[in-house]
């Protein structure tokens, strides 16, 4: 582009104002992402499929270990103050998660997995807080219980874990 | 292009340095970092920081505001879907970029580029008059860039504002150098004649092809 022609097109064109897109787009780009997913999957059957599959098992018996070693969730709160409770766990444990990833910035790719697994999870119900005007208590435990899950994900040494299982 | 006449615009003189994309926005990398790991906090910032430029890349591109919109829409959960796959070499804003470009082209594929056939009235409307870039206002600008076939528009886009090479636009169209030439220059012209026309009196249907 060499012409001062080009150049003042180059600098007139790219001196348009930028337009803004419809209002409500993260709330609408967070509902696509609830849609997808929600959406199954199709692919060939292709020997990649099967080694992924043996590690999405690996997955859920981890995660049923993580789940059934936790302590045992609390009767449910009825009260106004239970659930600011809960509101305050989950962003302790935000926190807290904020915290042990700044000090771990590499993962290895099962951890990494796990942490997506349960990320997912967390999406989907992140999605039905911006679906309400007043989330129920349910809600806040069920995020509460997936962070609590995210937090152990996030440091949990995950070769070791597999080793045991082998061992055991 | 070979106009002769050079042209002065008093708001920003012309030079030789490109102007930079309005993607050209520097993400941290702890933020990707944290992208990476599907941080939503950092997804939703990355959107906030974007959400305009992206927007305004996919309108240019297709020249319609809903498709731009789903467009848009499509490449952020793309870049949400797809972020494993960024590599820290390149800057962040180049990767997004590249993803709504090449989502734009494969919904304008099968679309026509400007043909010959209109490159003599269009030369006599250009020749011999002022440029009219130089005092065309922004509105007229954008109307007349709206105007034109949207695989013009979007050559005429990549390669004056985003900084596309001919090399770059001939792959990303899978088309050759010279297409990306001849589509630059007679969508420039076009540009400059839809302008003049501007000048006198504005009628859409002449501008319809």
């Amino acid at each position: 582009m060499e012409s001062p022609d080009d150049v003042l097109l180059s600098q007139r064109l790219s001196a348009l104002p930028l337009e803004s897109p419809p209002i409500g787009g993260w709330a609408d780009l967070r509902a696509r992402m609830q849609l997808a997913a929600r959406k199954p999957t199709r692919g060939a059957l292709n020997p990649r499929w099967f080694s992924l599959a043996a590690g999405v098992v690996g997955l859920a018996l981890l995660l049923n270990v993580l789940r059934t070693s936790s302590p045992p969730t609390p009767a449910p709160a009825k009260s106004t103050a239970d659930i600011s409770a809960l509101v305050q766990r989950s962003q302790d444990l935000e926190s807290e998660i904020r915290g042990l990833r700044a000090h771990t910035p590499d993962v290895d790719e099962m951890r990494y997995a796990l942490e997506s697994a349960v990320e997912s999870d967390l999406t989907v119900v992140d999605a039905q807080f911006a679906a309400t005007d007043a989330p129920g208590e349910d809600l806040w435990r069920a995020r509460v219980r997936l962070l609590e899950e995210l937090k152990v994900a996030t440091q949990i040494d995950t070769g070791s874990v597999f080793l045991q299982a082998r061992l055991d | 292009m070979d106009l002769a006449i050079t042209s002065a615009w008093p708001e920003a003189p012309a030079t030789s340095t490109p102007p930079r994309s309005s993607f050209a926005i520097e993400v941290s990398d702890l933020l990707v970092a944290r992208l990476k790991r599907r941080d939503l906090e950092a997804f939703e910032q990355i959107y906030r920081l974007f959400d305009r430029p992206v927007y305004t890349l996919a309108l240019r591109l297709l020249g319609n505001p809903t498709e731009a919109y789903d467009l848009s829409q499509d490449s952020f959960l793309k870049v949400f879907e797809q972020v494993a796959q960024f590599r820290d070499e390149a800057p962040f804003w180049g990767w997004l970029r590249s993803i709504v470009v090449n989502a734009a082209l494969m919904r304008l594929r099968g679309r026509r580029p400007m043909e010959d056939l209109d490159m003599a009235a269009i030369d006599s409307l250009i020749e011999n008059s002022p440029d009219p870039l130089a005092s065309a206002s922004s509105h007229d600008l954008k109307r007349a860039l709206d105007s034109l076939p949207a695989i013009s528009r979007a050559v005429v886009w990549l390669y004056y504002v985003e900084g596309y090479t001919h090399e770059e636009i001939a792959r990303s169209f899978d088309r050759t150098v010279s297409f990306s030439k001849s589509q630059v220059a007679r969508a420039a012209n076009k540009l400059r004649a839809l302008l003049n026309e501007e000048n006198g009196s504005w009628n859409p249907r002449t501008t319809s092809y």
